[in-house]
C-alpha cells in the first residue's frame, strides 16, 4: 500500500531533520539496527517535487527504500525493517516485553504532543534558533533574508498550536510539573540501565526517544531544562543516536533484554506515568473517534477518518475536539485518527499474545493503572492504506 | 617505544567520555572515518588498574588498539589511524590544505582551552547537576546519585583551581567571551554556507575544533545554550560532527570533497584573521618563553624532560608564566608544552610547504594577518615519547 519514486538509491533515503520529532524516532531505529542510510533533508528540490506529491501531503520523515518505495509512517519503517533485517531484532520476542515496548513505543510517540509542543513555542528567546533548524530543514536558499521570508509563515502555523490546546497561565504548571515528573522518574530508571527495557535497545525507545530528542532535548531551554534535574536522561538522547551497541557507562551489561521476560523495576514507575498522566489523552481521543463512528455507523469501508472529508488528507487527520484533566486543570485537545489507529496496533499485538502471556500483560496493567484505558474498544477497525487512514 | 596491556580486543577502546573535550577530537574522527570502536568511560576500574599506571598520569581520552597498543596523544592516533586506513582520507594532500587544517587543528585544540574551561568552570554552580553526572562520567563506578557525588567532589575542587593557568580571572572573563562570540559570529556565517571548514569534507581544522566546541562550548548547559542562540549553525556542525556518514542532509548536493585547486573556502578567511588577532599574541608569548627556557639552559640535551617540575607527571606540564595582551586585557598564563607540541606539528606541515602551495599559503596569511605569527620558530624541537615531553 505504498507509492514508488521510481529512483534507485544505493542506500535507505531518510528525508528528515535534526529538529524533527519524528525523525528522531526513525534516524535512532536505524542507527542501532546498523542499516545504512542517507538522511536529507526536505529543504531538497526532490521533496516537494517527487516525495510529497506521492505521499499527498507535506510530513517528515519519509523513508524512500534503495527501490524506492516510499513509507510515511516511522512506525511501519521500522515493522518493515525488522522482517527485512531479522538480525538484531528491536522487537523483544518474549511476551510481555514485546507487549511493554509497543506500548511505550505508542505513548511515547504520540501523547508527548503537549510538552513537545509547549517547550517549543512557548518560550519566545529561543526563538532565533528555531527560526535556524527551520530554515535548514525546508529552505534551499543560503541567504539570512530568504531564510527568514521561508520560515515566517511556519512560525506563524505552529505559533498558535499551544493556544489551540490551552495551554495558558493556568495549564502550564500543570503541563511543566508533569514533564518533570516524567524527566525525574526516567533519570532514576536511566541512572540504572542504558535503554528502557534493560541491556539492549528496542521500540520503546525508539517511539520515547522522538520527543525527548528533537524537541524536549535540544530546543534550547527545555534541553537545559532536562540536563540539570535528568542529566541520565540526556545521556540516553545522546546515546541513542550512538552506532556503538553497548554503551561504554555500562561495559559489564550484557547486550540483550533481561532474562525470563523481566522488566526493569525503575521501569514501572514509568508505566504508571504513562497510564496516569497521558492516559486520559488517550482515553478522550479513543472515545472521540467511538462518537465519530457512532454518529454515523455506517460509513462504508474505506470511508476517510477525519470530521471534515473534504479536509486536505494529512499526517494527522483530526476528529475532533475534546478535554482531558490532568494535575487538576483542564487541558484542551485535538483528538488524532493516526493516534487511534496506533492504539489499534499496540492491542493487536496484545491480542496476539498466547494465554500465560496476556494473563501476565493483564497483571501488569492493572497493576500500574491502565486496566481501563486498555480495555477500550474500537467500534471498527483502521486501516491505512496509501498513506491515509481509512475505515477497514 | 609504545606501551601495551598486553590485552587483545575486537575493536580499538576509545577511553574517554562525552564531556572530555579532547575525547571529542578522537570519537569524530573515528566516526566520520567509519572505524568501530568500543568507547568505555574512565569510571571503569580497568581503566584506573590497568591503563593510568602504565600512562603514568591521569589523562582522557586514551587509545587502546586492537592489540593492547596505547596512543595517549589524540592527535598521534589520529595519525596513526590514517596511516593504517589509507582509502578515503580525511587529511588533505593538497598542500595549502593540509598545512590549514593542521594549522586550524592547533587554534582549536590549544587556543581555546582558555574558553572552553572558563565556561565550563564558571557557570558550574549554575548546572551543578549535569556537571556531576558528566564528571561521574569520568572518576566514578556508582550507580547511585549520592555515591556518584562524593567521588567527584575532590577533582572538581582541583579542576577548579586550573582557571588561574590559563588566565582565567574576573578581570579578564568580559574579554573572553566577547572574543569568543567573535569566534561564533565567524563560525557561523561559515557553517551556514558549508558544512565543514575545508568545505565538502571534514579534516584535522573539524576534528581540532570540536576538542572545545564540542564537549564543552556545545554541551555543557551554560554555554550550549550560548551557541544554539547566538550560532545555530555551529551547534549544527557539532552535530553533524557526531553522525556516521560525510554527506550532510543539509547539503545533499555538495561533493563529499575538499575545494578543488587547493582552494579554501571564503568564508574561512574571517576566522582565520580572528585566530590571528584574538589568540596571536598568546601564541608568540608561549614560543617566546619556551625559548628563554632553552636559552636559559645551556648545553641542554637531547631527553631533557619539558617541565618545571621533574618530579610530577602530567598530561599538561608547564614552563612558566607569561603576561599578553587581548582585546585591550592583560593576561598572565602558563606556557603549555602539549600547547607547543601541537604548534610544532602545524609549523612542520607549514614548513614543508614550497613552490606554488607555499606561494597560496603565503597570500592567505597577507590576507589574514597571520605572517608574523606563522614565522615563529622554535628553538628546540619536542619530542613525546612514552607519554612524556622532552627535547627532542
Amino acid at each position: 500500500m505504498y507509492r514508488n519514486s521510481g529512483m534507485q538509491h544505493d542506500k535507505i533515503m531518510l528525508w528528515g531533520a535534526p529538529g524533527s520529532l519524528w525523525t528522531g524516532r526513525t534516524r535512532a531505529y536505524l542507527i542501532k539496527k546498523g542499516i545504512d542510510y542517507q538522511e536529507i533533508f526536505p529543504s531538497n528540490a526532490r521533496f516537494m517535487e517527487e516525495i510529497v506529491p506521492l505521499v499527498g501531503y507535506f510530513a517528515i520523515p519519509v523513508t524512500e527504500l534503495e527501490d524506492g518505495m516510499v513509507i510515511q509512517d516511522g512506525t511501519d519503517t521500522m515493522v518493515h525493517l525488522e522482517q527485512r533485517f531479522p538480525e538484531r531484532p528491536m522487537v523483544p520476542s518474549s511476551p510481555i516485553q514485546q507487549a511493554v515496548s509497543w506500548l511505550i513505543e505508542f505513548f511515547g510517540c504520540d501523547l508527548f504532543f503537549i510538552p513537545a509542543m509547549h517547550y517549543r513555542w512557548n518560550f519566545p528567546e529561543q526563538q532565533d534558533f528555531l527560526d535556524a533548524e527551520f530554515a535548514r530543514s525546508i529552505s534551499p536558499s543560503k541567504d539570512p533574508k530568504q531564510q527568514q521570508e521561508a520560515v515566517a509563515p511556519i512560525r506563524a502555523f505552529f505559533a498558535g498550536f499551544p493556544a489551540a490546546m490551552r495551554v495558558n497561565e493556568k495549564t502550564i504548571p500543570a503541563i511543566e510539573g508533569s514533564h518533570i515528573e516524567c524527566l525525574e522518574i526516567l533519570n532514576q530508571h536511566f541512572l540504572h540501565h542504558p535503554y528502557l527495557l534493560g541491556g539492549h535497545p528496542s521500540l520503546a525507545d525508539f517511539g520515547l526517544i522522538g520527543p525527548l530528542f528533537a524537541h524536549l532535548g535540544r530546543d534550547p531551554v527545555p534541553a537545559n531544562l532536562m540536563k540539570n534535574i535528568a542529566p541520565h536522561v540526556y545521556r540516553w538522547t545522546e546515546r541513542m543516536f550512538e552506532a556503538n551497541l553497548k554503551d561504554g557507562e555500562f561495559m559489564d551489561l550484557d547486550y540483550e533484554f533481561p532474562a525470563d521476560d523481566a522488566l526493569p523495576e525503575t521501569l514501572i514507575p514509568f508505566i504508571e506515568y504513562l497510564f496516569r498522566d497521558c492516559g486520559p489523552q488517550l482515553q478522550g481521543m479513543l472515545d472521540t473517534f467511538n462518537a465519530w463512528v457512532a454518529r454515523e455507523p455506517d460509513r462504508p469501508a474505506g470511508t476517510l477518518i477525519q470530521t471534515d472529508p473534504k479536509a486536505p488528507v494529512g499526517a494527522h487527520p483530526e476528529l475532533g475536539n475534546f478535554d482531558f484533566e490532568l494535575h487538576g486543570v483542564t487541558i484542551h485537545s485535538q483528538a488524532f485518527s493516526n493516534v487511534v489507529h496506533h492504539f489499534q496496533r499496540v492491542v493487536d499485538v496484545i491480542d496476539a499474545l498466547d494465554e500465560n502471556g496476556k494473563a501476565a500483560f493483564d497483571s501488569l496493567i492493572t497493576r500500574t493503572g491502565g486496566a481501563e484505558l486498555m480495555s477500550t474498544k474500537l467500534a471498527r477497525r483502521i486501516k491505512s492504506e496509501h498513506y491515509c487512514f481509512k475505515l477497514a | 617505544m609504545s606501551k601495551t596491556t598486553g590485552k587483545q580486543h575486537d575493536k580499538p577502546i576509545l577511553w574517554g567520555a562525552p564531556g572530555s573535550g579532547y575525547s571529542g577530537r578522537i570519537r569524530s574522527y573515528l566516526i566520520k572515518k567509519g572505524i568501530p570502536y568500543q568507547q568505555i568511560f574512565l569510571g571503569h576500574p580497568r581503566f584506573q588498574q590497568e591503563i593510568i599506571p602504565l600512562i603514568g598520569y591521569f589523562v582522557m581520552p586514551v587509545m587502546e588498539l586492537t592489540d593492547g597498543t596505547l596512543i595517549q596523544d589524540s592527535s598521534d592516533a589520529l595519525i596513526h589511524f590514517e596511516a593504517e586506513h589509507p582509502e578515503d582520507p580525511l587529511v588533505p594532500t593538497s598542500p595549502q590544505q593540509r598545512a590549514m587544517a593542521w594549522l586550524l587543528a592547533f587554534f582549536g585544540s590549544e587556543m581555546m582551552v582558555k574558553t572552553g574551561m572558563h565556561y565550563r568552570w564558571t557557570y558550574l554552580e549554575d548546572d551543578r547537576p549535569f556537571a556531576e553526572a558528566t564528571f561521574g562520567h569520568f572518576f566514578s563506578h556508582q550507580r547511585d546519585m549520592e555515591l556518584q557525588r562524593k567521588d567527584v567532589a575532590p577533582i572538581m575542587a582541583y579542576f577548579d583551581g586550573y582557571l588561574e593557568h590559563l588566565g582565567v580571572t574576573e578581570e579578564t572573563i568580559p574579554a573572553i567571551e566577547e572574543s569568543y562570540f567573535a569566534l561564533l559570529d565567524v563560525l557561523n556565517a561559515h557553517f551556514l554556507q558549508w558544512p565543514y571548514l575545508l568545505g565538502g569534507r571534514p579534516s584535522p581544522a573539524d576534528f581540532g575544533l570540536m576538542v572545545l566546541l564540542y564537549a564543552h562550548l556545545s554541551r555543557d548547559p551554560h554555554s550550549s545554550h550560548e551557541m544554539k542562540m547566538k550560532a545555530p549553525q555551529v551547534f549544527r556542525w557539532t552535530g553533524r560532527m557526531n553522525e556516521v556518514g560525510i554527506d550532510d542532509g543539509e547539503f545533499a548536493d555538495l561533493p563529499p570533497e575538499y575545494l578543488a585547486n587547493d582552494a579554501l573556502p571564503d568564508t574561512l578567511l574571517p576566522v582565520l584573521r580572528y585566530f590571528f588577532e584574538d589568540t596571536g599574541p598568546e601564541i608568540l608569548g608561549m614560543v617566546t618563553t619556551f625559548n628563554a627556557w632553552c636559552d636559559a639552559r645551556t648545553d641542554l640535551k637531547s631527553g631533557t624532560p619539558l617541565r618545571t617540575d621533574p618530579d610530577t607527571l602530567s598530561a599538561h606540564p608547564m614552563l612558566g608564566q607569561f603576561t599578553f595582551e587581548s582585546r585591550g586585557v592583560t593576561f598572565h598564563r602558563q606556557t603549555f608544552v602539549s600547547a607547543l607540541y601541537c604548534f610544532q606539528r602545524a609549523f612542520d606541515e607549514i614548513n614543508t610547504l614550497d613552490g606554488a602551495g607555499r606561494d597560496r599559503f603565503d597570500v592567505t596569511m597577507k590576507e589574514t594577518g597571520g605572517t608574523n605569527v606563522v614565522s615563529a620558530r622554535l628553538r628546540r624541537r619536542i619530542r613525546l615519547e612514552n607519554d612524556q615531553y622532552t627535547i627532542a
